[in-house]
């Protein structure tokens, strides 16, 4: 809707302005001193971590930190760093995301353009899955994953992440198709393709944006994803943010800040650059996600 | 090849609502024929029906004689040209134009000789290599109808297809759309509101109500013989004057008088002195005993139609007129380039009256609201039409 | 009159007729259905199966392992009179309330300061929403960090000079919650900002106009035509966040661990915790069906009504 920028709704006086823009400026200060702090303390030694200010700048820039995070750092009894979990996280979130979205288009698809009687039923019963408290599923889902032998294994976590994901991207294209002109694919079925052709050569070749924000909602969910991981993993095989939880509250041994915050930003990493680098994207699958139905 | 399209007593209904009811039509090879109607009448539906793309509960539909209601939409040999265009997105105006082939596994070359040709045709020979959204609204239509045309189905459907151009274009395509029906030859069914498009287009025009073809019949038959006052008023700019009549028969002469508007209710039927008499049309004098039953069964009420242009202010009526004068009350006048059309009152009715633009006319002026204005109009009733009271079906 | 109705077979002749209509388009066009099959099959298995499982071992007496003996409501019985479940409750309580209340105060105050024709308004919606992409475990690890009083923000205040002042949330049993409250704060008002800041610009600026034209005061035309247009965005707000609220498990988890003590457990530990740890399947069973209810209560009525009005 449009919105006139010159409005004297927006016209404020100069003291006001001030206010707006100091309360403003004090917002982004608060939110974003915690990943400064974490920033300037993975680069500190453990020593100027307890001598001095925790807003201070590294006066000896270290990189220890990180390379102990990475590769050194002691996970449980493993001291082998957090990049064998980092892989793990991929290993898992790649093809979770991709067949999460690719069964949301065939979903969406079908639900809006190829509708049986009953598809409202199937719809709500997809879509109330994704609000469910994972608790209430949980103990049956580990047994499950133990009968079936994909538990500590990628496989289960991503078919389990398929599973409770799949509600979520459903409901993206089902609302992205909703909108998508149904004369395009009367069109095409006049003109002889099928449902897989119109599919593939006509519907799917148009949902590059509703890919994208799906691709970032799941990724994000998937990689930030503590619960199942903890749960059905264990040793080895846990993903990055299991890692890094066990690192940073391991009972044992002096707390090495500085290697926390490292590995924290490790752990962040993905995720922030996929918000930075796509931020408009990102914005819209919060928003679809929140404007449900 | 009368029945090139026959449909057979279609009757389609969606959550138990009647869209379609018993619809029959039969259609020539190479004619070109219009779907009008206001919205919601279903015409839209029926050229689904026809494509095939929405199922129906009873009836038939066949093309050349072949029963099309087991076959899919893809086999039927149809074109339709949508009136969104339904041009694919993520496709170049080539490969729009050759998808359908593409799945059909045409060679290639057979593909690229007739993408030329018909680029050729439509003139967006420059435009082969460009996405839909970087086209204008008329080369999009442009690309829709070479689209259609590329694979000579045995039928074209139109829906709406010129409603989202703007005014001036609207009229352009209209004229080239009637050159290439007749370059082509081909059988066209051209769904539309727009009744000007349908009189200009059309060899036969279908007008639809309430899920039924009302009136199917030529442009010209249709607009001077319309089948009831529906039909009347659908077609024509400015709408046909209705007014109530009465029949009469003074000295063997039958007669129409029309009463003041407040008058003709029951509450003050009182004294009738304030009307007007008016004579019959030519061609219903012979007619006795029609009229005579007319006011038998209706008190002889009547619904009397005369378009604008047969009520005319300082113009010649033709020849063949029978004529009469009557006073009117000037509302107001509208100008619209040829002939100016002027809304005036006669004794209370509001009827709309044509002059030619050049007529001297003084509009009543906006400061002196109290003083009238009053103008003689000759209006011409052998053109006028009687409609029954009660059905509102054309008499005769 | 009414028990008829209410006796109608209606309901069951309609579902009958819909299955038959199903099951004709499955047979003549059965391509969609069986696309969409797998999905759902998974769905059907994964939520609604697991969940009736789930509260099938609710009645049992399981312990390390499921055991498929029926107690009746005995760990229901049980659950309710535990200190440790009343104290999670009570805690969500705290916690849903002060979270959805200072996410959505401080999220609807920042989307009206930034919808002030804001200069770099480009640049500071990123920052306020950039902790929606992180990792609750994330969040938790630095802000533990942030928050402890020997090394954090109660040392540097301290630096500054202010010898006496203390930020020990994080250590004090009766303040714990609070640091959740703080951290779950921080990681959520740039979201909700973003919702409301879509609803203001949703609104139309011609009837802010004819308001100006009327003579309404700016503060009148906030609180009395923006703000009450932005109730259904305030409404969807508050539902996301009530159902993070009750399934947050991993910000807990990594900041405090659900302590001190039992000091910030919340339902989402105690299930966690009953089951994982202490081996009492049944109870964390009937917890996570309490979970379950509640989340249904929230949410139910919110998409049958969303839903209903979108099939309309």
């Amino acid at each position: 809707m449009k919105k006139d920028n010159d409005s004297v709704l927006y016209m404020h006086s100069p003291i006001i302005r001030i206010i707006i823009y100091g309360l403003l400026l004090l917002a982004c200060l608060s939110f974003l001193f915690p990943l400064y702090v974490m920033i300037v303390t993975s680069f500190k030694t453990l020593e100027e971590i307890r001598k001095a200010n925790m807003l201070a700048l590294p006066e000896n820039f270290t990189l220890m930190p990180w390379i102990s995070a990475w590769q050194e750092s002691c996970v449980g009894l493993r001291c082998k760093g957090l990049k064998d979990y980092f892989y793990n996280s991929i290993e898992i979130v790649v093809p979770g995301v991709v067949i999460s979205t690719f069964l949301g288009a065939c979903n969406g698809y079908v639900l809006t353009k190829w509708r049986f009687p009953g598809h409202n039923w199937v719809f709500g019963l997809l879509l109330f899955g994704c609000f469910i408290p994972f608790q209430a599923i949980l103990i049956p889902a580990a047994r499950t994953l133990g009968i079936l032998a994909i538990s500590n294994n990628p496989i289960g976590l991503i078919l389990v992440h398929i599973a409770y994901g799949v509600g979520f991207t459903t409901l993206f294209f089902r609302n992205y198709y909703e909108v998508f002109p149904t004369e395009l694919v009367q069109a095409a079925t006049i003109e002889g393709a099928g449902f897989f052709q119109i599919f593939f050569k006509i519907m799917l070749p148009s949902s590059v944006p509703i890919i994208v924000v799906c691709f970032i909602w799941q990724f994000t969910n998937i990689w930030n994803d503590f619960i199942f991981g903890v749960s059905f993993t264990s040793g080895e095989g846990i993903p990055m943010t299991v890692a890094l939880n066990n690192l940073a509250n391991s009972s044992t041994g002096v707390k090495e800040y500085n290697v926390h915050m490292a590995a924290a930003i490790i752990a962040a990493l993905p995720t922030l650059l996929l918000y930075i680098l796509s931020g408009r994207y990102f914005v819209r699958g919060l928003m679809a996600g929140a404007v449900k139905g | 090849m009368k029945d090139f399209l026959q449909i057979e007593n279609l009757t389609k209904s969606y959550n138990k609502e009647t869209i379609l009811n018993r619809i029959n039509c039969s259609i020539a090879k190479g004619e070109f024929i219009v779907l009008l109607g206001p919205s919601g009448c279903g015409k839209s539906t029926l050229l689904n029906c026809i494509t095939g793309l929405i199922p129906f509960e009873t009836g038939t539909i066949s093309i050349n004689g072949k029963e099309m209601n087991p076959i899919s939409p893809a086999n039927r040999n149809i074109a339709m040209v949508f009136q969104s265009y339904a041009l694919y997105p993520n496709m170049n105006v080539r490969k729009n134009i050759s998808f359908g082939m593409e799945i059909r596994k045409t060679p290639k070359a057979v593909i690229d000789q007739k993408v030329e040709q018909v680029a050729e045709l439509l003139k967006i020979r420059d435009h082969l290599q460009k996405k839909p959204a970087h086209l204008s609204g008329g080369q999009r239509q442009r690309v829709a109808i070479a689209r259609a045309l590329v694979r000579k189905p045995d039928i074209f459907l139109f829906d709406e297809p010129l409603s989202n151009l703007d005014a001036k274009l609207r009229v352009n395509m209209r004229t080239e759309l009637k050159k290439l029906h007749k370059k082509l030859a081909a059988t066209i069914i051209y769904v539309t509101h727009d009744q000007i498009e349908a009189l200009t287009l059309a060899n036969r025009i279908a007008v639809m109500l309430n899920g039924e073809i009302v009136q199917f019949d030529t442009p010209n038959e249709i607009y001077h013989h319309p089948i009831n006052t529906f039909v009347a008023k659908f077609i024509g700019t400015p709408v046909i004057n209705i007014l109530p009549a009465t029949l009469v028969r003074k000295d063997g002469t039958w007669k129409l008088k029309i009463y003041p508007l407040q008058k003709n209710t029951a509450k003050s039927s009182h004294a009738a002195d304030d009307f007007i008499t008016l004579p019959i049309p030519t061609y219903l004098s012979e007619h006795d005993k029609k009229l005579e039953q007319i006011v038998k069964e209706h008190d002889g009420k009547v619904l009397l139609g005369i378009r604008p242009e047969a009520i005319s202010y300082a113009t010649q009526l033709p020849n063949d007129a029978v004529p009469a004068t009557i006073s009117a009350e000037v509302d107001v006048v509208v100008p619209s380039g040829a002939d100016t059309f002027i809304v005036c009152r006669v004794l209370g009715h509001e009827i709309t009256a044509r002059a030619h633009s050049k007529a001297k006319l003084a509009t009543p002026s906006s400061t002196q609201t109290d003083k009238t204005n009053f103008i003689t109009l000759d209006i011409d009733l052998n053109q006028a039409l009687l409609f029954n009271s009660h059905t509102e079906n054309r008499i005769l | 009159m009414r028990n008829s109705r209410l006796l109608s077979l209606k309901p069951f002749v309609l579902l009958g007729r819909d299955i038959k209509a199903f099951l004709l388009r499955a047979r003549q066009h059965p391509t969609p259905i069986l696309v969409i099959l797998p999905s759902f099959l998974l769905t059907i298995i994964f939520v609604y199966f697991f969940i009736l499982w789930t509260l099938t071992l609710s009645f049992t007496t399981s312990t390390l392992i499921p055991q498929y003996n029926w107690a009746g409501w005995k760990q229901y019985f049980i659950l309710w009179s535990l200190p440790n479940w009343y104290k999670a409750i009570s805690n969500l309580g705290i916690f849903g309330v002060l979270y959805i209340g200072f996410s959505c105060g401080i999220g609807l105050l920042l989307a009206i300061l930034l919808d002030q024709r804001i200069r770099f308004e480009g640049f500071i919606r990123p920052i306020l929403l950039y902790p929606m992409s992180l990792s609750f475990i994330v969040t938790g690890t630095a802000w533990k960090w942030l928050l402890n009083p020997g090394l954090g923000i109660e040392r540097v205040v301290r630096n500054w000079g202010w010898e006496s002042f203390t930020f020990n949330w994080i250590i004090d049993p009766d303040r714990a919650i609070y640091a959740v409250i703080l951290v779950g704060v921080w990681q959520s008002t740039g979201f909700v900002m973003t919702l409301f800041l879509a609803g203001l610009r949703g609104i139309d600026s011609d009837i802010i106009k004819a308001a100006l034209l009327e003579g309404a005061s700016i503060y009148k035309i906030y609180l009395r035509i923006i703000l009450p247009q932005l109730r259904y965005t305030l409404l969807s707000a508050v539902i996301i966040l009530a159902h993070l609220a009750i399934k947050s498990y991993d910000l807990v988890i990594a900041l405090t661990g659900g302590g001190p003590g039992n000091a910030t457990e919340l339902p989402a530990t105690f299930m966690y915790s009953y089951t994982f740890t202490r081996s009492k399947m049944a109870i964390g069973s009937a917890s996570a069906i309490m979970m379950f209810m509640t989340v249904v209560a929230v949410i139910g009525p919110y998409l049958y009504n969303e839903f209903r009005t979108k099939k309309q």
